[in-house]
């Protein structure tokens, strides 16, 4: 098994575009590695680099000892899922399957045992006769992964194989990829826009945006712990709340001033402040379940939250998820949501008492993207 | 009145057939059983006398022959001459446009233009492959030789067309399946004989029977070339129909041999339509 390495690539396209800027990267074997990001980040076209379908503009790509910049994608030894499957449509589910076996002059035998084996396992031995066309989308995605995995590569690119599916299927094909993965133990590049799937699925997600790498990490670093701005808005659902305040020292403490609220900081957060020699006007970052209401502090039993702390806002919106309820308020001339139990029976309209968690907190200097505190969550 | 008024909206399309196409092919019928006069008049009732005659006259399986020769040619080459320029040019590359009118040229050159311009090309003493090649042969001239000539030039006229037809076809598979077979494995001939050519195949089939057909009624280019000769070695079958009707005034004898050419042409694509069904899959 062999280590994957990108050494500053760059992919530049001939009407000028930059759409992949720099990459730096190291997948090591049996990684389950997601690429994650909005449509136009570059993410599919480092994977199509990654499979040799697109030409590296400049940089260097490591399979291995071996530099794989120049070679053909057949000669690379991996298998690819395509977002739209590319089944091959004048060919049975067999012959599919067969494909690249039989194109590499493998024994009829040996051909003919490992679709069954494959068919077996993703359970398309009843389709095996018939033709794409006559299949439902989840057999076509299962042919489409069952051809990737039939010469048991150790490297598998997956480019959105999901995202054709619907919202049950989905969630049914992700488990089985992940339990896919345990059996196998190939390397698993995945591209998705999906941040359930990226979080759930991954060992390592890399975040892009405009063709460069924002963070690499796991799925819980990165939700706890993101880089910057982008990063904190763009994983995690619903999104990070922003909220503008000051920084104000008093005597002994230090305190956010938000709307007509003075909010005290924690002895950590306030010298994470003080480290960063941050004054006046910045940015807040809380997580919908960094608000945190009556209900839920008597739960999980915050006496540190005092009387004097709350906040009072409005609700303007309620969204009822099954245990869990969003509520959209309106707070430093911001919508923000909170997440909660669904025991708070709160309407649009009524008024709430809320505090904020402030030990979760992100914190950016105003108007700018890096995320004060990630290097002291880092240690 | 509801139930006739479709058939309304059918009166002109079915007049101009009637005019053009269903009365000559009726008279066809009934002037192959009669002998004529000078001006194509029925004189003489004679049955099945001109076919009988037909099928007994060497000449006549010598039409056959030839144009089955013809035809083969004609077809296989300009199927190829247009699934080869198709495939050069489904890729993207700068001058694209330029290639892909030139291949699509002989489509908009009528066949009699065409042979004139070959003629001169292919004159003994002046003409252009003689001198390249550096030969001195007498193209049209010599039996060996004519009706190759002919063929070739018929099989690049009708090129145009199929490169259409096959661009379009190629258009319209997925590109995908492209990269998933180079990842897969395959190499460029991999690709192209298990997924362009099964791709291609409703095409292929709908223009091998339209190319047989047209092939079939080649004249333009036998008139201009080689009226037939040298002998009877270009005497295509509707050349000789044209020759028999409009040179010996034999309109019946001519009129019988337009019929035997239509039951051929009918039974050949009436076969490939049964074939069609098993071998195209899509």
């Amino acid at each position: 098994m062999a280590e994957i390495v990108l050494k500053n690539v760059n992919k530049v396209y001939e009407n000028g575009f930059h759409a992949v800027n720099n990459v730096n990267l190291t997948i090591s074997p049996q990684e389950f590695i997601i690429f994650v990001g909005p449509s136009g980040c570059g993410k599919s076209t480092t994977l199509r680099m990654i499979a040799g379908l697109e030409e590296i503009s400049s940089g260097e790509l490591w399979m291995g000892d071996v530099l794989a910049n120049f070679l053909e994608p057949r000669e690379r030894e991996l298998a690819m899922v395509f977002q739209n499957y590319a089944l091959y449509p004048n060919m049975t589910v067999y012959k599919n399957l067969a494909f690249s076996l039989e194109i590499r002059g493998e024994k009829k035998e040996e051909v003919k045992k490992r679709v069954k084996a494959v068919a077996n396992l993703l359970g398309l031995e009843e389709v095996l006769d018939r033709r794409p066309k006559d299949l439902s989308g989840g057999q076509r995605q299962r042919v489409a992964i069952g051809n990737a995995i039939i010469r048991n590569p150790d490297i598998l690119l997956m480019d959105e194989p999901l995202s054709n599916l619907d919202a049950k299927l989905r969630g049914q094909m992700r488990v089985e990829l992940a339990a896919l993965h345990k059996k196998l133990n190939n390397t698993i590049i995945y591209v998705t826009h999906d941040q359930t799937e990226a979080m759930t699925l991954g060992t390592r997600i890399v975040v892009m945006d405009h063709g460069e790498i924002q963070q690499v990490d796991t799925p819980k670093q990165l939700y706890d712990n993101p880089i910057n701005r982008f990063v904190a808005g763009f994983i995690g659902s619903p999104a990070m709340n922003f909220i503008d305040g000051k920084i104000r020292f008093g005597k002994n403490d230090v305190y956010f001033k938000m709307d007509r609220y003075n909010v005290s900081c924690t002895p950590m957060i306030a010298a994470w402040i003080k480290e960063a020699g941050c004054v006046g006007d910045v940015t807040v970052g809380l997580r919908p379940e960094g608000f945190i209401d009556s209900c839920r502090k008597e739960k999980m039993q915050r006496t540190d939250l005092k009387d004097e702390e709350k906040i009072t806002v409005k609700v303007t919106h309620r969204e009822l998820l099954g245990n869990e309820v969003l509520l959209y308020f309106e707070f430093c001339d911001k919508t923000c949501i909170m997440k909660t139990t669904a025991e708070n029976r709160a309407q649009a309209g009524d008024c709430i008492s809320i505090w904020l968690d402030i030990d979760q907190i992100c914190l950016f200097e105003k108007g700018k993207d890096k995320n004060l505190f990630y290097y002291n969550r880092c240690k | 009145m509801k139930k006739l008024s479709p058939y309304f909206f059918l009166i002109p399309s079915l007049l101009i057939f009637s005019v053009f196409l269903f009365y000559p092919f009726f008279k066809t019928i009934y002037l192959s059983l009669y002998k004529t006069d000078q001006m194509g008049l029925p004189k003489k009732f004679v049955g099945m006398e001109n076919y009988r005659k037909l099928l007994t006259s060497t000449s006549f399986y010598n039409s056959l022959l030839v144009t089955l020769i013809f035809v083969l040619i004609v077809v296989i080459g300009s199927m190829s001459l247009g699934l080869i320029g198709a495939v050069l040019c489904n890729k993207a590359f700068p001058g694209i446009r330029v290639f892909s009118t030139a291949y699509a040229l002989p489509m908009a050159i009528a066949s009699s233009s065409a042979a004139m311009i070959f003629k001169i090309m292919l004159h003994p003493s002046v003409g252009i492959v003689n001198k390249l090649l550096g030969l001195s042969i007498n193209w049209i001239s010599d039996p060996r030789y004519a009706l190759i000539c002919v063929a070739v030039l018929t099989a690049w006229l009708n090129s145009g067309i199929n490169f259409l037809y096959f661009s379009a076809g190629l258009s319209n598979i997925d590109e995908t399946i492209y990269e998933r077979a180079s990842v897969d494995g395959a190499n460029e001939w991999q690709k192209f004989y298990r997924l362009t050519l099964p791709g291609l195949s409703p095409i292929l089939f709908y223009t091998l029977v339209v190319n047989i057909i047209q092939a079939f009624q080649s004249f333009g280019q036998v008139k201009i070339l080689t009226q037939g000769g040298p002998g009877e070695s270009t005497n295509l079958i509707v050349y000789s129909i044209y020759r028999d009707a409009f040179f010996n005034f034999k309109f019946g004898n001519a009129a019988a041999q337009s019929i035997i050419l239509f039951l051929i042409i009918m039974c050949l694509t009436l076969v490939m339509f049964k074939i069609e069904k098993k071998g195209v899959k899509y």
